[in-house]
């Protein structure tokens, strides 16, 4: 709630961390817009909220019978290894594509309450993270199911990965959502940048592939920064024998995560920063 | 600088919008026409500059395209001003639309706390007030239901309840009175007064000039975007009624009318009997007080006083006073004068107060004008008249139908 407010220009300047305040202040709405997006996206259907689950379950089916059965990709345990990866994917693209159109699609109450605008797109990364937790429910219950020992140690890392691709997320919806309003175009470009970001992530074919390729240049493969956190996932889930993904040492990967993670707390700011810049005009330009 | 609880200041703010001939809003538009993209640019508000004290209930009057709304959602903080500032110190409710952040998926039950948390509110302040406001749009029974299988009315009493029940300290009012039934609007009125006797800030856009002039303690005139009269209700309603019909065109200006042109309001034909030369008198105020303090909202076992102030630049000695109360079709309702109320005024010169107190007012809700004229004892001179010379609102009345409000029961007899 605010008590003393001004609103004028210098607004836009507003720095990330009083920004950040502003939307803890308002973590509540956070949470409630959360909830309704999920609520809403399932309302009026039978299965509710099984259809998150279905998708993984339909998923692991179609790909393990294409690669697995027709492919004959040499992955052992191949359902698990997918899904790891996929668990990885299917957050990022969901925030991403909830978050492009979240303020679009709320332009209602856009132009009749001020409230921290970030809220929105945070609020799609915040149902993409609810399904995230349903999603490796199925993960949970297919190590089960193949009585597949994953990694302890490295499972100890999956916070920190998590973590990391949760501020991606939230760095690239905010900054997609505010774009978004100024440029239509930001949401068909995504659908197709996001197909090819899926297929340039290796998670349905193992990375060691592409590393071999590459040879010396392997790090080019890592600039893509879902790798390191699915090859995280991979790592601690699937737990594969030598040679299907970089077999170096644990610390390596904790490395990776820790810069990662740095990495996308100054993507958060900057992106917090650029929608402090182009958050002034929403209302008229929505 | 300090702002007290519930003040709002808009400071010389301008909000500039560029009018495209085309919108250019994806990639390749813009890349074809990068750097010239034709616009106008357009002042929707133009350096409008006014405070609203802690507790007042400012109008904001306009017409279509004034930038009246343009304004309001600056306030709301919906839109940024292009230039100057706006500050304020308080919670804030906006009634820019009713039942704005409501989703017509989710219940009326859902959609409370939602909305509520749109604008601030936590579940537990929600929550604290969820009966009352659910009492207010008497909706009990439909609270669980999803509001899109709502009426509109049903909507607009939800989002309504919603706003007022939440304990604003500044509220924002767009044109809502003009949803709802006849019943409802009452109520709507009904709780700015009670909003305004707990001290609460309001500023409120409307069309409706009587009830703008009735209501407020001030009125703020805009035409297009540029802020033509502030102050006294009922001055402000002149010059704005006087501008919308067109009589003066070029009518910008920031001090108040001097009184002369007040007594020449709304109807030029009727302002100051023509076969009156005799002058020296004229009529400088008239406000209506409850409770000791200045109000244009009155219920009707409320006991109100009708303060006239005259004004004499002679001695005069023969003086007689007198109130004509109207509905809005100009019937007369009541009428009395000093005379017969056996009032001496005694010999006058310079300033006098002259009260009429009412033990209540028995009259239906609705609006109603108050005429004053001065006369001589006998009847023969006539030195002042000022029609409709303040207006005020009766609200929490019975649901009559007619004209009076009179103490009635009903029974059975067996």
């Amino acid at each position: 709630m605010s008590r003393v407010r001004t609103t004028n220009q210098a607004g836009r300047r507003e720095g990330a961390f009083r920004r950040c305040r502003t939307v803890f202040a308002y973590r509540e709405l956070l949470v409630n817009l959360t909830r309704t997006e999920l609520r809403i996206r399932y309302k009026n259907s039978v299965l509710g909220f099984l259809w998150s689950l279905l998708n993984p379950v339909l998923y692991l089916v179609v790909f393990s019978l294409v690669f697995q059965e027709i492919l004959r990709a040499q992955i052992p345990r191949f359902a698990i290894f997918l899904l790891s990866g996929l668990l990885v994917w299917n957050f990022f693209s969901a925030s991403l594509g909830g978050g492009a159109g979240s303020i679009i699609g709320n332009a209602p109450i856009v132009q009749k309450i001020w409230f921290p605008r970030e809220v929105l797109p945070l609020a799609s990364v915040g149902a993409a993270m609810v399904h995230f937790l349903l999603q490796a429910m199925v993960l949970a219950g297919a190590l089960l199911l193949f009585r597949h020992e994953p990694d302890w140690a490295a499972l100890a890392l999956l916070p920190l990965a998590l973590l990391a691709l949760t501020l991606m997320a939230a760095a690239a919806a905010l900054a997609l959502a505010v774009l978004n309003v100024h440029y239509r175009d930001t949401q068909h470009l995504l659908e197709l940048v996001l197909m090819a970001w899926f297929w340039l992530t290796p998670i349905v074919y193992n990375h060691q592939l592409i590393a071999d390729r590459l040879g010396a240049n392997d790090w080019v493969a890592m600039l893509n920064p879902i790798t390191s956190v699915v090859l995280v996932f991979q790592r601690a889930l699937h737990n594969p024998p030598p040679g299907y993904i970089p077999d170096v040492s644990l610390w390596l990967y904790t490395r990776n995560t820790a810069v990662l993670t740095a990495a996308a707390f100054l993507l958060l700011a900057g992106s917090l920063r650029l929608f402090g810049r182009l958050e002034g005009d929403l209302a008229e330009n929505i | 600088m300090n702002l007290p609880v519930g003040a709002l200041e808009i400071d010389h703010v301008t909000k500039t919008f560029r009018l495209y001939e085309e919108q250019y809003r994806t990639l390749k538009e813009r890349a074809l026409h990068l750097g010239r993209i034709p616009f106008r640019e357009f002042d929707a508000v133009h350096d409008v500059h006014f405070e609203v004290r802690p507790g007042q209930m400012v109008g904001l009057l306009g017409h279509n395209g004034s930038g009246k709304s343009t304004l309001l959602k600056c306030i709301a903080g919906t839109m940024q001003p292009t230039a100057g500032s706006i500050r304020l110190n308080g919670r804030m409710a906006a009634l820019l639309e009713l039942g704005a952040g409501f989703h017509p998926d989710l219940t009326g039950r859902e959609n409370l706390f939602l909305a509520g948390s749109i604008m601030g509110y936590s579940k537990r302040d929600i929550g604290a007030v969820f009966d009352d406001i659910v009492d207010f749009a008497e909706l009990e029974q439909f609270i669980d239901n999803q509001v899109k299988h709502y009426s509109s009315g049903m909507f607009a009493r939800l989002g309504f309840a919603l706003a007022v029940n939440v304990d604003p300290e500044i509220l924002l009012i767009d044109e809502i009175l003009a949803v709802g039934d006849e019943a409802f609007q009452q109520k709507c009125l009904d709780r700015f007064r009670t909003f305004r006797e707990q001290g609460v800030t309001m500023l409120f856009v409307t069309h409706d000039t009587d009830l703008a002039s009735t209501i407020c303690d001030e009125l703020v005139v805009l035409d297009h975007g540029r802020m033509i009269a502030h102050g006294d209700p009922v001055e402000a309603a002149t010059i704005y009624r006087r501008h919308l019909y067109g009589e003066d065109k070029n009518l910008y200006v920031d001090e108040p009318l001097t009184d002369a042109e007040v007594a020449s309001a709304d109807d030029p034909a009727s302002v100051v009997d023509p076969a009156a030369p005799v002058g020296g008198i004229r009529f400088n105020s008239l406000t209506l007080h409850v409770n000791g303090h200045a109000t244009t909202t009155v219920r009707p076992d409320d006991i109100v006083t009708f303060h006239a102030e005259v004004v004499t630049t002679r001695p005069v000695d023969d003086l007689v006073v007198a109130y004509a109360i109207r509905d809005p079709a100009r019937n007369l309702i009541n009428s009395s004068n000093t005379q017969v109320l056996d009032v001496d005024l005694g010999r006058l010169d310079g300033s006098v107060t002259v009260t009429f107190t009412f033990d209540g007012l028995a009259l239906l809700n609705g609006m109603y004008e108050v005429d004053l004229g001065a006369h001589s004892v006998d009847g023969t001179v006539r030195y002042a008249q000022v029609d409709a010379a303040a207006r005020f609102a009766i609200v929490g009345g019975a649901r009559h139908t007619g004209i009076a409000h009179l103490p009635v029961r009903g029974d059975v007899i067996k």
